[in-house]
């Protein structure tokens, strides 16, 4: 009965919910995000090109998604900035128990970084987009991609020792 | 290698195997006489792999059941059932970037009077009116005492009006750049979320949704929905940042 689309779909939740996670911090949060991006996705799947990678588009739809939520949540002044609290913070019991220290260190630098830089290393390094794909979610140039996801990972090979 | 020098961002394609050929050995070429360029590679080669053991970690939580089923169903809902819920229903998607402001109220109205049926009573009508639910046009703006917060008050203050507690959520502009608000409404029964630009010297209510009660939390993804694809439809710009808004709103008129 599925489709390829409704495939590829299902396929993209656990990087859709990883990515809202990234963005949201909250599990429940995240679920939503994810659940708005199918609900989304699915309404406006004319609009998706077939012969692009679907991950980009869904996870541009997730990405605007919270930009709208947190646009109403700002407004009413009872949540953090989304760009202030650590992204480390997502992070439970049940997972840091099975991070190594080595993990849990890489996170917590992480969590130091602009907002900026954040997401695209987010989007590059472990959701292996291209640059270009990363540009594409983020609505800015791949130029701007590449400079901030070079000064991340020189902020962190810094905070982390790894540039000897 | 004289005149051979590289820009982080270069040097990090490299490491990342997203360079082209030609310049990809000219980057070899570099790091095998020049020590920098060397090390620079070498940084961008391990944050990399940190960053690739990191997500593999994290790749091993599993996604909740729940939420799967929930996509699941929302895949098997075909098709999407776009006036699901409490959204009030507009009368279709646009598609096209142009505004059809002038079909709007009238799909608005007829839809709201469903409502009226339906519910607990619709108090965004007026006191005073003969009972009838006239266009969302802006002689009803100004008698519902929304023209003061839609043209003075800035995303983020509230104010009180006619029909109940209104907050402001965004400026932006439509495709034709007219000045636009949206805001919620928070009646004595209910919250919508509505949307009016600014057009002639008056402004003109063009879109509603009920968001569900008070309660804290988001509004219904249904309702978001249509507002969303509503807001894609009028071509509707990025959210104004504060100062653009403060400029728009001093403008006079505006």
């Amino acid at each position: 009965m599925t489709d390829r689309f409704e495939t590829d779909l299902i396929e993209a939740v656990p990087a859709l919910r990883r990515y809202a996670l990234s963005l949201c911090r909250r599990g429940d949060v995240a679920d939503d995000l994810v659940q708005i991006t199918a609900e989304r996705a699915m309404a406006g799947r004319r609009g998706y090109d077939p012969a692009t990678a679907v991950r980009p588009w869904l996870f541009r739809i997730l990405r605007n998604a919270w930009i709208d939520m947190t646009r109403r949540q700002i407004t009413r002044g009872t949540e953090v900035d989304v760009h202030e609290m650590p992204e480390a913070a997502i992070y439970d019991g049940s997972r840091a128990s099975e991070a190594s220290l080595a993990l849990r260190e890489t996170e917590a630098a992480l969590a130091t970084l602009p907002a900026d830089q954040r997401e695209v290393i987010r989007l590059v390094c472990f959701e292996e987009l291209s640059y270009a794909e990363a540009a594409e979610v983020l609505e800015i140039p791949k130029g701007t991609v590449m400079s901030r996801l070079a000064r991340g990972r020189v902020a962190l090979a810094e905070k982390l020792g790894l540039n000897r | 290698m004289a005149g051979a020098t590289f820009t982080d961002e270069t040097l990090m394609a490299f490491a990342d195997g997203a360079l082209d050929d030609a310049t990809a050995r000219r980057v070899v070429e570099a790091a095998r006489c020049d020590e920098r360029v060397a090390s620079r590679i070498a940084l961008f080669r391990s944050t990399r792999e940190v960053l690739d053991r990191t997500a593999e970690a994290e790749r091993a939580d599993p996604v909740p059941d729940a939420l799967m089923a929930r996509v699941r169903a929302t895949i098997d809902r075909e098709p999407p059932n776009e006036a699901a819920g409490n959204v009030v229903a507009w009368g279709g998607r646009p598609r096209e970037g142009r505004s059809r402001s002038v079909a709007w109220p009238a799909a608005i109205v007829a839809s709201l009077a469903l409502a009226v049926g339906l519910g607990t009573g619709w108090i965004i009508a007026p006191t005073g009116e003969e009972g009838a639910l006239n266009a969302f046009d802006s002689a009803w703006v100004e008698r519902a005492g929304l023209t003061y917060p839609l043209s003075r008050l800035r995303s983020g203050e509230s104010g009180t009006t006619e029909v109940g507690d209104v907050t402001l959520v965004s400026s932006f502009r439509d495709a034709s750049g007219a000045f636009c608000r949206e805001f919620e409404i928070a009646t004595e029964a209910q919250t919508y979320v509505s949307v009016a630009c600014h057009g002639g010297g008056s402004w003109e209510v063009r879109f509603a949704a009920v968001t569900g009660g008070t309660v804290e939390g988001y509004a219904p993804a249904s309702s978001l929905d249509a507002l969303d694809a509503y807001l894609a439809g009028i071509g509707a710009g990025a959210p104004l940042d504060a100062e653009a808004e403060a400029a728009a709103l001093s403008e006079p008129g505006g």
